[in-house]
């Protein structure tokens, strides 16, 4: 007659695919039972992608599983901010100034966030320590259209996370984890925009987004190959078929620029070196611009190894679960799991 | 300003979910009803089984308590039957001496009187008495027959025996009156005498009758 515990969902979806784990529950300890990913493109409907859920949880007849989502909702910022002093960030005014004038970010049409940059933690006006700042959100329309969707595949998102930075912190996290003392240039290339952040020693040091992405990539391409259109450019983008070993360091110029902008104002202005590239989200077929990236800015590509860091964070994998070969998009995934209030004793002061 | 600032966040994971246009997926959960009528018909079976334990339990006791009782009085029991069977063929002894003592004439004292209103050649082979209880309405009244059986040599000296019975006032006891019938049976071939039966009945049924006036 007693019910069996509910097993755990983790969800990160994102425009390319949906990355999902289920767990012993959703509290620590747990054990990661089942991974499995779920390519999407446009031939997918709610139903098929509900089915594809299905066989990983019993939804044991409920329209709805509750499951813990990260989602990459168009606009969404990450913002790092470092006011003058303390004092003046225990104002809201001067931090709705500073959002309204600084980051053109309406606060009333976006949902916002503001963490303390050293650690992640919820910022509290009253009680600020901090005068370095994390803004991040979106448009709520946009995480409406996010937890909508979640609902049409049958999922009830108790936690609807912003993927980019969880995924900061979790590198964050990982990044103390492994001792990895240097900067670290974490990268978030999608379609509309991508995100740059600098992390270094689990502060968040440079947070800013560029304004375009993968979008910005397809008329290069169709120009280069003669293609008919971007429609097949994208197409021969995303597809296995062609090798952008040769090409992609053209391709991806105006990105690595936006990138060589980033890192050398912040080599410049602290004096530290940038040693560590981390490439979020991008599918396998494109594996190709991380190594791309990693060499134009001549750093050494990231590849957690995920064991390790989710046992020290109390989550066990089970037997069945293989995560030697993942790639690195599955670290949002696995941060959605993390407490990394845990590890907090690595926060530097200011 | 968050949309989420109501809760402590775990660090680096704010929540942006819109918990108000979330469905609501809190379900009416019976299963506890199941478990609860089932814990409760268990705990009825309990009781009424623990009930009829100590019920039986109590018999037991009681039982054996009665038995050892029994066994207690049983030779005392049985000296009781005894003296109680002893006492009853006594008692009825002690009631017939009583009667015969209640009676309103001693026996012998009505049968000498009785023999004297015995006409020569009349004789008495039997004296019987009998005491017989008799009911009218809700009263309960005592008679008592008298039957005298014997022979004579003469009807007539019969007759005269009834008249004389009647006349006289040996039965007349305790405002009872009494009625007499006679039998003759027929002669005996070889001794010549008649074999009679008079019949006595003293009952307060029959009325007294009223004395003649002396001379």
């Amino acid at each position: 007659m007693l019910k069996p515990k509910s097993k755990g969902l983790y969800l990160d979806i994102s425009e390319f695919s949906i990355l999902a784990a289920r767990t012993s529950s959703f509290k620590h300890p747990m054990v990661v039972e089942e991974i499995a990913e779920l390519p999407l493109d446009s031939s997918q409907d709610a139903d098929s992608i509900r089915a594809f859920f299905e066989q990983l949880v019993d939804f044991k007849g409920n329209a709805y599983y509750v499951a813990r989502a990260g989602v990459y909702p168009e606009n969404r910022f990450v913002r790092y901010y470092e006011a003058e002093t303390t004092s003046k960030v225990k104002d809201p005014k001067f931090l709705m100034g500073v959002l309204q004038s600084e980051f053109n970010i309406d606060v009333d049409t976006n949902h916002v966030s503001i963490l303390d940059a050293r650690n992640g933690s919820d910022f509290d006006i009253g009680k600020a320590t901090s005068k370095r700042l994390v803004f991040c959100g979106g448009p709520k329309a946009n995480f409406q259209n996010e937890q909508d969707r979640l609902l049409s595949y049958g999922i009830y998102p108790e936690r609807l996370e912003l993927s980019t930075i969880t995924t900061t912190g979790g590198l964050s996290d990982y990044a103390k984890y492994k001792g990895l003392n240097g900067p670290i240039l974490s990268f978030e290339l999608t379609s509309q925009s991508a995100n740059i952040s600098i992390i270094n020693k689990g502060n968040v040091d440079v947070a800013r987004p560029v304004p375009f992405g993968l979008n910005s990539i397809y008329p290069l391409l169709q120009r280069e190959l003669g293609l008919k259109d971007e429609l097949s450019a994208r197409k021969l983008f995303f597809s296995n078929t062609f090798d952008f070993a040769e090409m992609g360091p053209k391709l991806l110029r105006r990105m690595t620029k936006e990138l060589q902008a980033s890192t050398g104002f912040y080599e410049v202005q602290t004096g530290q070196t940038i040693e560590h590239v981390f490439m979020s989200v991008l599918p396998k077929n494109l594996n190709w611009v991380a190594k791309t990236v990693s060499e134009a800015l001549g750093l050494q590509i990231i590849q957690p190894s995920f064991e390790g860091w989710l046992e020290s964070l109390n989550i066990k994998l089970s037997d069945d679960v293989e995560v030697v070969s993942l790639g690195t998009r599955w670290l949002g995934l696995f941060s959605l799991m993390g407490d990394f209030a845990q590890r907090e004793g690595g926060a530097d002061g200011e | 300003m968050a949309s989420s600032s109501k809760d402590i966040q775990p660090h680096w994971r704010p929540n942006f979910c819109n918990t108000s246009a979330l469905p609501d997926i809190k379900v009416v959960r019976t299963n506890f009803m199941i478990n609860f009528v089932c814990v409760v018909v268990a705990l009825v079976a309990l009781f009424f089984v623990l009930e009829r334990e100590y019920r039986a339990h109590g018999l037991i006791a009681e039982v054996e308590r009665m038995d050892q009782q029994i066994q207690e009085v049983t030779p005392s029991n049985e000296l009781a039957l005894k003296e109680s069977e002893a006492f009853k063929s006594v008692s009825s002894n002690i009631i017939d001496i009583e009667n015969f003592y209640d009676a309103p004439e001693t026996m012998h004292a009505l049968i000498v009187k009785v023999s004297k209103l015995r006409p020569e050649g009349l004789s008495f082979d039997q004296f019987i008495v009998q005491e017989t209880l008799g009911k009218k309405g809700s009263k309960v009244y005592v008679e008592y027959k008298i039957t005298l059986a014997g022979d004579v040599e003469d009807p007539i000296l019969l007759s005269d025996f009834k008249a004389a019975v009647e006349n006289s006032d040996v039965f007349e006891f305790e405002a009872r009156g009494f009625k007499v019938d006679e039998s003759l049976m027929a002669r005996n071939v070889t001794t010549g005498i008649f074999p009679y039966r008079l019949s006595i009945l003293i009952s307060p049924q029959i009325p007294v009758k009223e004395k003649k006036a002396e001379g």
